[in-house]
């Protein structure tokens, strides 16, 4: 799987599923090359998905019906939107709520930021 | 921003399906994108071919078709899950099984035959099926994956055949000749040449191979090829029946009484329970069982080279010798080519009961002779 460039495709394996639902959830109806262009503008370039990574992860969303297409006809090509359906929705909040409370415990485990303890 | 033809859109399109991708879906999927990056960032005026050329490769790390198989890759990751889990739970209940198996036969309790062949269904038919789907799915040599999953084909035919000798069902033998032996002369030698070579698994490659030879030779072993014999006990046969019929020509017409016919009869019927007894004794089952699988079937499963005398003691023969001398004197024939009783301490089981009933066979045609 290759997320580039900024960060170490280690860091960002893994993350990729949640930043596309999260994207499709504050977006609605995205594209491919629509998805890839707002994290690389959102990001100032430092996270730039791939195709490679993209692709496969939208098609195994639409397997596991986390998200619904449509098509369009742009000439002579096919363009497919991508939006959440229902469950696509709540497992985009329950992926960024793990996610943000991974984030919370790595800050405080790497002594980035100080925790005050859960009483 | 640069608008493409249609030219060059199916330019593109013949390109992603040259380069691997068959999946439509994502065929239109890439098309898309690239046409989108190319429409956005190609200049005007820029040459096209020179683009995509320049472009193309950004796509993929090594070749193209890489996105494909990732895709399939996350498509069927539920199934190669729930494989995985399938085969632990199998591997865990096979050998629960097996267990279970062997505390019932040991105290001889009922359900042993079913636990067996659920056991050996389980293993032959889903745990190791799924080891060859699951083996296929690994990184490494094509050939490794092949030798591997023939050595679990050969174990498939094993226990097929070892299960149906167990349940006397057909079949039994050339299942368990063909599964042993190609596992032991065939696979072993394979494992070991297409292994041996990695010098990080030189010792387990050796170690593996003579661990599975030496089972599987032990096993083959077991196997009877009594070819020789059971040819020597068909003349033994021949040879019977041929002085037989000389004596039956050469025979005399003596009428036999109503008296005589009627002991006789009672005699073969006794003549028949000592047959089915022996059977019975020599197969450690009772003689209902004899009766459900079948006469000829039991006789079937005798070893070849099972004496008579292991399974009939002195008074035993003393006892059959006075009811075969009962029924000579009573339909007027003779069993031996001599008139002496016969010494049964020479003779193998199944051979005592060939002579048995060919000799039964004599008794009933004089006995239906008018």
């Amino acid at each position: 799987m290759y997320i580039c460039l900024m960060y170490s495709s280690e860091l960002l394996k893994g993350t990729l599923k949640t930043i596309v639902l999260h994207l499709l959830k504050d977006h609605g109806r995205m594209y491919g090359y629509e998805i890839t262009q707002r994290v690389k503008e959102l990001t100032n370039e430092k996270i730039q998905i791939t195709e490679g990574a993209l692709y496969p992860l939208l098609h195994a969303l639409e397997k596991n019906e986390e998200v619904q297409t449509d098509v369009e006809f742009i000439g002579k090509r096919v363009r497919k939107y991508y939006t959440l359906t229902p469950k696509g929705n709540s497992l985009a909040a329950q992926k960024v709520s793990e996610l943000s409370d991974f984030i919370t415990t790595l800050k405080f485990l790497l002594d980035l930021e100080p925790k005050i303890a859960n009483g | 921003m640069v608008e493409l033809t249609d030219k060059q859109i199916d330019f593109i399109r013949e390109q992603i399906a040259a380069n691997g991708v068959k999946i439509e879906d994502l065929q239109f999927n890439l098309l898309d994108h690239i046409c989108c990056v190319i429409e956005n960032e190609m200049s005007e005026g820029e040459d096209f071919k020179l683009f995509f050329d320049k472009v193309f490769p950004c796509f993929f790390r090594y070749h193209l078709s890489e996105i494909q198989e990732e895709t399939e890759l996350l498509l069927t990751f539920k199934h190669f899950y729930a494989m995985k889990k399938t085969v632990n739970i199998t591997g865990i209940s096979v050998v629960l099984l097996m267990l279970l198996f062997t505390i019932l036969k040991l105290f001889h309790l009922p359900g042993a035959s079913v636990t067996l062949i659920v056991e050996v269904v389980l293993f032959s038919f889903l745990f190791l099926p799924l080891m060859i789907v699951l083996k296929f799915k690994d990184d490494g040599a094509i050939i490794n994956k092949l030798v591997l999953s023939g050595g679990l084909v050969l174990g498939i035919i094993s226990a097929i055949g070892i299960l149906a000798k167990l349940m006397h069902w057909p079949f039994a033998t050339p299942f368990m000749i063909i599964g042993i032996s190609g596992f032991t002369f065939v696979y072993v030698p394979l494992y070991f040449f297409t292994n041996y070579r990695k010098p990080e698994l030189k010792f387990n490659t050796l170690v593996n191979s003579v661990l599975m030879m030496s089972v599987g030779g032990l096993l083959f072993s077991l196997f009877s090829l009594h070819g020789t014999r059971l040819t020597e006990s068909n003349k033994a046969v021949y040879t019977f029946l041929l002085q037989e019929s000389i004596r039956s020509a050469s025979s005399s017409t003596n009428t036999i009484s109503a008296a005589n016919r009627e002991k006789a009869r009672v005699n073969l019927d006794e003549l028949q329970t000592v047959k089915i007894q022996l059977l019975a004794s020599k197969l450690t089952i009772d003689k209902t069982q004899i009766l459900k699988i079948g006469e000829a079937n039991a006789y079937e499963l005798i070893s070849n080279d099972a004496l008579l005398k292991d399974h009939l003691n002195s008074d035993a023969q003393l006892k059959l010798n006075k009811l075969i001398a009962n029924l000579e004197t009573e339909l007027q024939i003779t069993l031996s080519s001599t008139a002496k009783p016969i010494n049964w301490d020479g003779y193998t089981l199944k051979d005592a009961l060939q002579q048995l009933t060919l000799f039964q066979i004599r008794c009933q045609r004089q006995l239906n002779d008018k």
